[in-house]
Formats: structure tokens, C-alpha cells, sequence
């Protein structure tokens, strides 16, 4: 037995927090509309605001409240390092010299093909059976991946801050059914607006 | 109530794969929620005991509308068995079937689907021929863009032969869709494969189906589909990418020869996935 684990990560997105209105909404929303909470966005009254005002309110109230990226950052490296010290498979040193380069992470909890690949290719690096052809495989099965639809949009000082590599301006997301911006998702979040999957 | 439990009224689809993405647009409109219920029955999975086992009265009971997919040919016994639940008089919607096999020229016969259904579900007829010929994926490649360039059928025949197919349709519904299609193919991207559509095209079929639903504040759900719909993409889980000529015989203004398509969990070039489907290669969902 080989024990291996699935690093988060929260620097990426500093507002997260719970957000009264997530909840379960019978067959709908499951575990809720929008699960991964933002504390700026849910802390803004959106009644009677249009569009451009509310999210010019949200870029206000963010650039004001953005915590120290690099401490969110050292935590995370941190936490990735306790969770290899109970795994035989060890990532964390990967993770923390890759999260700029490369998009390990779709969400928080969600990682992209990159981390999954890596983990892949170091699972079967172990004496398996089949193992070197599998990995041999790796290329083919994993061309063009792109990972659950789950993909929680970045704020662009987040991403600038950091040099993602992967990320440019005009980035679309994408959200179970649906292709969309940063300002879109937001504003969608802000006013707690119905999606289709 | 007199003891009756209250009943949520339902709207039934009975339709393909279509009918499920109208359901699901229903299901989540938030002016329906706790007041109209969608419910679908797959007319293209239906079985003959599904009709005694799964839609029998207890289905049917809450059910005050049905939006009936239409098809050209004989009546399917399935779709008999529907109108035997149905009273005299009873609320129905008939709706068409959009398809495009016009923008897909190749497609066809693949003897490896009969084996493996699910792999690659839209044959093409093109790559077939070359899926048991060696080459690497640049060898592949030009035989196939050779093979189609050669073979290319004349497409604005095919086009007409969809527009009859959906005039047939259309008139056995309540309303038309090839007019539109017709219209809007060049501008706006209706299919991602020959018969799955795009959410401009789910949009259009539900604002249309709402229009002709007796008792339903028409204006106010039009712009909630709208908003529904607007970052949606359709049902795009398996997107078989446009062939460069026929996107250049049809001039379609929105094709993107860098376009990536989504198959299942990947975002593939036209060049990745011919080359996948030729090779009937493994991908993950």
C-alpha cells in the first residue's frame, strides 16, 4: 500500500469564506449554487445596482481588503508539506515550485490535469505491474485534458501578483455548463443568480 | 385539498436528447421553481416496459402539458403509447428535431462502432478508411485532409437535403425551426455535432415552446432563459470539430481553425481529434 494525497489551495483566491446563502437546494445545487464562498462579493448589497456599478464596488472592496498573497502562499507550502509527511508519495516540493508555471489548481479543492498528471506519473513510477506501460500511455490518454468543469475564476491582481504563467486577461472559465469571465462570474455570484449545469 | 396532497403541475417532453436539455432549462428557470415541474421521457431509449414500469399513471398524473418532439416517418409505437395517456383535448406542443448532418459530410459508416458504441459515437466514414493504416500522426493527418479534399460532396446539396428534411418535421409541428436554422447557421454556431445543439438553439426551441403553453407570463420567462442560457454552452460534451473546407464553402463567420472542441473531459484541435478518432484512442471523461 501507498498512501498519496490531494493538495488545496487557498492563495489563489484570498476571499474565500462561508457565505450564508450556500446552501443545499434540493436537486438543484448540490452541495450548494456556489460553493466556494467569497467574502468581498457576498458582503455587497446588490439590489438596484447595475452591472458596472456593483463590480466596480466588488474591484473597490477587493483592492482594499487583499491580504498578504505571499503569507496565503507560505501557508499553503506548509500545509502541502504536512500532508507529505503522512504520504508515501511525496508532491508538495513540486506543487510549490510549479503553482506559477503551470494551473495545478481549478479550484481550491479541484485540481487540474497538471497535478494530476504528476501524481499519476509518480504513482506509477512505483514497482506496479504494467506500470511502464501505463506511463507510457500518460501522453495519449491525457492530450487536450482539461479536468472537472469546475473552474474557479482568479482574481486578476491575484494572477498578476503571482506571474501566472497560464493566465491572460481574457481567460474564460469554465462552470459546469457554462464559459465565462472573472467580471461575469462574480457579478453572477454578487447577486446569487441561477446557472444551468 | 380534501386530503389530496398538493401536486406541482408538470410539463412532460417526450423528444431525443434534446428534449433533456429543455428539461433541464426548465428545471432551473427560477420562475418555474416549485411551481412547474419538468419531467422527459427519452423517446430515442424508451423501452416497452418503461411504459408500465416507469410512466404509468402515477407518472402521468401531475402532468398538465406535454411538448412532443415530432419525427417524419410512421408512428413509433412508443410514441402510441404516449397519446393513449393523453385525454382527448389534452394540452400538447408539438415541437421539431434540429439536426445538420450537412455540416459533418463524412458522416457515415464505421465498422468499429458496432463494437464499441460509445467511444466515438459520430462516425466518420473518411477516417474509417484510414484507421487501419500505419503512419505517424503527420502521415495520418495529410491522408486524411487528401482523402476528404478529394471526396468532398457537394455540400449546398446536402444543405437542401437537411432544409427538406427539416420542412417535413416542421410541418408536422407546431411551430417551425428550419427557417431559423437556415438564417442563423452562418452567424451563430446551432450544432456541435449533427444532432446535438448549442444553447442559442436550446434558447430559441424553449422560447418557442413557452409561446405556445397556455397560461405562462410569456415576457418574463423569455428573459429569464436569457440570463439562463447566456454563458451556457449546449450540449457540447462531445463536440466533433467542422472541417476547414466546409466551414470555408459555408463561409461560417463564427469557425476558428484554432478552435478547440470539447470531447468528455478534453479540448481538442480538428487536427487532435481526427487523429484520436482515427486511432479510436482512449480519452477521460
Amino acid at each position: 500500500m501507498w498512501r498519496f494525497g490531494v493538495p488545496d489551495m487557498g492563495a489563489l483566491w484570498p476571499f474565500l469564506s462561508a457565505d450564508p446563502r450556500a446552501v443545499e437546494e434540493g436537486e438543484l445545487y448540490r452541495p450548494a449554487r456556489y460553493r466556494f464562498g467569497d467574502r468581498i462579493a457576498g458582503g455587497i448589497a446588490f439590489a438596484g445596482l447595475s452591472d458596472a456599478l456593483l463590480f466596480e464596488r466588488y474591484e473597490t472592496a477587493a483592492a482594499r481588503e487583499m491580504p498578504d498573497l505571499d503569507a496565503l502562499l507560505a501557508h499553503d507550502i506548509a500545509a502541502w508539506e504536512r500532508l507529505d509527511e503522512q504520504c508515501d508519495i511525496r508532491i508538495a516540493a513540486f506543487v510549490a515550485h510549479q503553482c506559477r508555471r503551470q494551473r495545478l489548481f481549478l479550484a481550491p479543492s479541484v485540481p487540474g490535469p497538471a497535478l494530476l498528471r504528476a501524481l499519476a506519473e509518480r504513482l506509477l513510477a512505483l514497482p506496479l505491474p504494467e506500470g511502464d506501460v501505463a506511463l507510457a500511455e500518460l501522453d495519449t490518454v491525457m492530450e487536450g485534458y482539461r479536468g472537472p468543469r469546475e473552474e474557479l475564476p482568479v482574481h486578476p491582481a491575484v494572477a498578476s501578483h503571482f506571474g501566472l504563467a497560464w493566465w491572460h486577461p481574457d481567460l474564460t472559465y469554465r462552470w459546469f455548463g457554462n464559459r465565462l469571465s472573472f467580471r461575469d462570474y462574480t457579478l453572477g455570484y454578487m447577486r446569487w443568480a441561477a446557472w444551468r449545469p | 385539498m380534501g386530503g389530496v396532497a398538493a401536486m406541482t403541475p408538470a410539463i412532460l417532453i417526450y423528444g431525443n436528447c434534446q428534449g433533456e436539455e429543455l428539461m433541464l432549462t426548465g428545471r432551473y428557470l427560477p420562475s418555474f421553481q416549485g411551481r412547474v415541474a419538468f419531467k422527459w421521457i427519452p423517446s430515442h431509449k424508451v423501452s416497452a416496459s418503461d411504459w408500465d414500469t416507469l410512466y404509468g399513471p402515477d407518472y402521468m398524473r401531475d402532468v398538465v402539458t406535454v411538448w412532443e418532439q415530432v419525427e417524419s416517418g410512421p408512428i413509433t409505437a412508443h410514441r402510441e403509447a404516449l397519446h393513449r395517456r393523453l385525454p382527448a383535448g389534452f394540452p400538447v406542443v408539438k415541437f421539431p428535431p434540429l439536426s445538420a448532418l450537412f455540416l459533418w459530410p463524412f458522416s457515415g459508416n464505421d465498422p468499429r462502432i458496432a463494437a464499441d458504441p460509445d467511444r466515438y459515437p459520430w462516425p466518420d466514414s473518411a477516417a474509417a478508411v484510414l484507421s487501419t493504416e500505419p503512419g505517424d500522426d503527420d502521415v495520418l493527418f495529410d491522408r486524411y485532409m487528401a482523402m476528404t479534399a478529394e471526396r468532398m460532396p457537394d455540400l449546398t446539396r446536402r444543405s437542401r437535403m437537411d432544409a427538406a428534411r427539416w420542412r417535413a418535421t416542421d410541418a408536422l409541428a407546431d411551430f417551425p425551426m428550419g427557417p431559423w436554422v437556415e438564417q442563423n447557421f452562418r452567424t451563430t454556431k446551432l450544432f456541435h455535432t449533427s444532432g446535438h445543439i448549442t444553447a442559442a438553439a436550446v434558447g430559441m426551441l424553449f422560447k418557442q415552446l413557452l409561446r405556445l403553453t397556455r397560461g405562462l407570463n410569456l415576457a418574463a420567462l423569455a428573459a429569464e432563459t436569457d440570463m439562463l442560457l447566456r454563458h451556457h454552452q449546449g450540449q457540447d460534451f462531445e463536440c466533433v470539430p467542422i472541417h476547414p473546407l466546409v466551414a470555408r464553402s459555408f463561409d461560417l463567420t463564427w469557425y476558428d481553425p484554432d478552435a478547440r472542441y470539447r470531447w468528455h473531459g478534453h479540448e481538442w484541435t480538428f487536427r487532435q481529434y481526427i487523429l484520436h478518432y482515427i486511432r479510436w484512442a482512449p480519452y477521460l471523461d
